[in-house]
């Protein structure tokens, strides 16, 4: 059966993905209310999560649903009620604003092929996923990355830290918007 | 195909007929009812009064700053898995001695504990 | 050609055959769960409060919920005016989206599973989101002040309890090694090892609360508060959109039961009677615990709510860790 080999699926598997995730990214930016935008921002990381599965890193896949979707997305959330809400919607677009982001834009991606391509990849075949297995992940944590793992846990102390700090800032000069909360 | 892809894709196929599942009582519903018609019909229902105003207000939430402790709390457990199914392996004591795991998860843990510490200090969980 | 077909056939036909049977058995899962247990919790309310419950239809009234349902099918969709479409249409949808893939995920029996998936416990937990992204979708698409609010409560108390759930559920799989469920149960049960919640006690506890605030249930039910935000985040959908937001939680319901009596009691592990039969004493078991609390205790204030996952919850299961942790190099 080589029409319909494991390799066809696969590849079919991965181009739904791939249009899922392009499809969420085009919607994230192109949207006008902001909540559309989080949901474009969803749909791109579950198609993101499924290229990378494919590409053979359970973990990271797992990690990107994990932390991606159920954190920061939900936590957007939040975002999404203190933004001004939809009567910017209706507002139009200016050029002065959308050309420069476009460019930007263009420049980011520019950027990235450029690095992906120049840089020193070693070459690991596809489709492989004993060697990124979510144990072996854990091995190499424990031993030959130890100090990044230790690190993980002071960055991440950092950023609570500061977003403690600089919440606490905004938060107490005014106690009125206190009164409405959820 | 490896078996870890084929368990994936029958996920996959899961997602795609979940929305089938999900979206044909509502299919079946909109065929089939009846329709009325009324003043207050499409009106957003709030206790029985007229609404007033939208509810897409801007509305500040005294909670956003669990969500960002939560988000970086999670990126911590999340990286504790991997290492949770490592935990007391033979070939790990082998290469590496028997309280090195032990010590790491300890004092990963015991940063992160600091956070909620310090959250704790800090009166970010003191409802004002 | 004919050949080239039927070795399509071949091929995909096995395939094919058995994705349709567990389809079919898992659909026919979800719809009875959520009728059983629509009347149970009937029942179960009636029986804390010296009632008879529903009794008209069927013998002890156990028709009456698939007469509720006919009586749904036949309502009208109203979708009000002022409402954001898409997403108000879209949103029972992506709510009730994870629940397939979450029940393929449990181990109804040692042959019986239907996705292995090695990752299974993580997989639970990320799905998960997907189905509370569906709910604050229904909450913020209605335009409609109490919608929201249910909906801003939802996402707040799972933000707060997922890390109870995820700790207390890592000290097991720190005991077990492995984050395949079914692996999990086989851990359980060969050589007399016996079921984690005697290694686990307080572990089994927090899991539980975490699960009960996790699906929004009494009385961790701020989101949906019928006292004072009239019905939450599905306020504005009546007809089949409320039952397949309602079919959605009694899944999710179904499926955090279903991962704590794998990883606490053994899944399904049991004398005499089949595995199967086991494992759903054992969910319904967790389920009745459940229905029960909704009955006891009386709903957590928001901040009560909060102190609660923060002040106790987390730190008790760091603890919780670290002692595991220990015990496991020591002995």
């Amino acid at each position: 059966m080589p029409e319909l080999s494991p390799e066809t699926l696969l590849n079919a598997a991965l181009g739904l993905l791939i249009v899922m995730t392009l499809a969420g990214a085009v919607l994230a930016v192109t949207l006008r209310k902001v909540f559309h935008n989080l949901l474009g921002f969803g749909l791109s990381v579950i198609g993101g999560a499924g290229v990378t599965l494919i590409l053979g890193s359970e973990f990271v896949a797992l990690m990107q649903l994990l932390i991606f979707l159920g954190g920061i997305a939900i936590a957007m959330v939040f975002a999404v009620m203190m933004s001004t809400p939809n009567e910017q919607a209706e507002e139009p677009r200016s050029a002065g604003a959308v050309i420069p982001a476009i460019l930007l834009g263009l420049g980011f991606t520019a950027l990235i092929c450029w690095a992906m391509l120049d840089g020193n990849f070693p070459q690991s075949s596809p489709y492989v996923a004993e060697a990124w297995s979510v144990k072996n992940i854990g091995l190499l944590l424990l031993t030959d990355y130890e100090l990044p793992f230790e690190a993980i846990s002071i960055l991440l102390l950092a950023a609570i830290i500061g977003s403690v700090l600089i919440a606490r800032r905004t938060r107490e000069p005014e106690p009125s918007e206190e009164a409405d909360r959820g | 195909m490896d078996s870890m892809l084929s368990q994936y894709g029958t996920v996959l196929c899961l997602l795609l007929v979940g929305v089938l599942f999900g979206a044909a009582p509502l299919i079946i519903n909109f065929l089939i009812s009846p329709r009325s018609s009324g003043r207050y019909r499409d009106q957003i229902y709030e206790s029985g009064m007229l609404p007033v105003g939208s509810a897409w207000v801007k509305f500040g939430i005294a909670y956003y700053l669990f969500a960002l402790i939560f988000v970086a709390f999670d990126v911590d457990v999340v990286f504790l898995f991997p290492v949770a199914l490592i935990y007391d392996d033979p070939q790990l004591a082998a290469s590496a001695g028997k309280w090195r795991d032990f010590t790491e998860i300890g004092i990963f843990v015991g940063i992160l504990s600091l956070a909620i510490v310090y959250a704790y200090r800090k009166g970010v969980f003191r409802w004002q | 050609m004919p050949a080239l077909i039927a070795a399509l056939e071949g091929m995909l036909g096995t395939w094919l055959t058995q994705f349709l049977l567990g389809f079919t058995a898992l659909a026919a899962l979800i719809t009875l769960n959520a009728m059983f247990m629509v009347w149970f919790e009937r029942k179960v309310s009636a029986w804390v409060q010296g009632r008879l419950g529903p009794m008209e239809h069927g013998p002890q009234g156990t028709l009456q919920t698939l007469l509720d349902v006919i009586k749904l099918l036949g309502k009208e969709p109203i979708i009000p005016a002022k409402v954001d479409r898409t997403t108000f249409i879209l949103a029972p949808v992506v709510a009730f989206l994870p629940a397939l893939v979450l029940l393929s995920l449990l181990p109804y029996s040692e042959d019986l599973v239907f996705t292995n998936a090695e990752s299974g416990i993580l997989l639970v937990f990320a799905f998960g989101g997907v189905s509370l992204m569906g709910v604050f979708m229904g909450g913020w698409s209605s335009n409609n002040k109490y919608a929201l609010l249910g909906g801003v409560r939802a996402v707040s108390q799972n933000i707060a309890y997922e890390l109870p759930l995820l700790l207390s559920t890592m000290a097991v799989v720190l005991s077990a090694g492995t984050l395949n469920i079914s692996k999990i149960v086989q851990v359980q049960t060969a050589g007399g090892f016996g079921w984690f919640f005697m290694y686990q006690p307080l572990a089994l506890i927090i899991y539980i609360i975490a699960a009960t605030a996790e699906t929004n249930r009494a009385p961790f039910d701020i989101p949906e508060a019928e006292s004072e935000l009239v019905a939450g985040f599905h306020t504005e959908y009546p007809a089949m959109g409320f039952a397949v937001f309602f079919l959605a939680e009694y899944t999710y319901m179904f499926v955090v039961c279903g991962v704590g009596a794998a990883l606490f009691l053994g899944g399904n592990h049991g004398p005499w009677l089949p595995g199967p039969c086991w494992f759903l004493i054992k969910v319904y078991f967790l389920l009745f615990l459940m229905v029960m609390f909704r009955w006891t205790f009386p709903r957590l204030r928001f901040d009560q709510l909060m102190d609660l996952a923060w002040k106790l919850l987390i730190p008790l299961s760091l603890a919780n860790l670290m002692v595991t942790a220990l015990v496991i190099k020591l002995v």
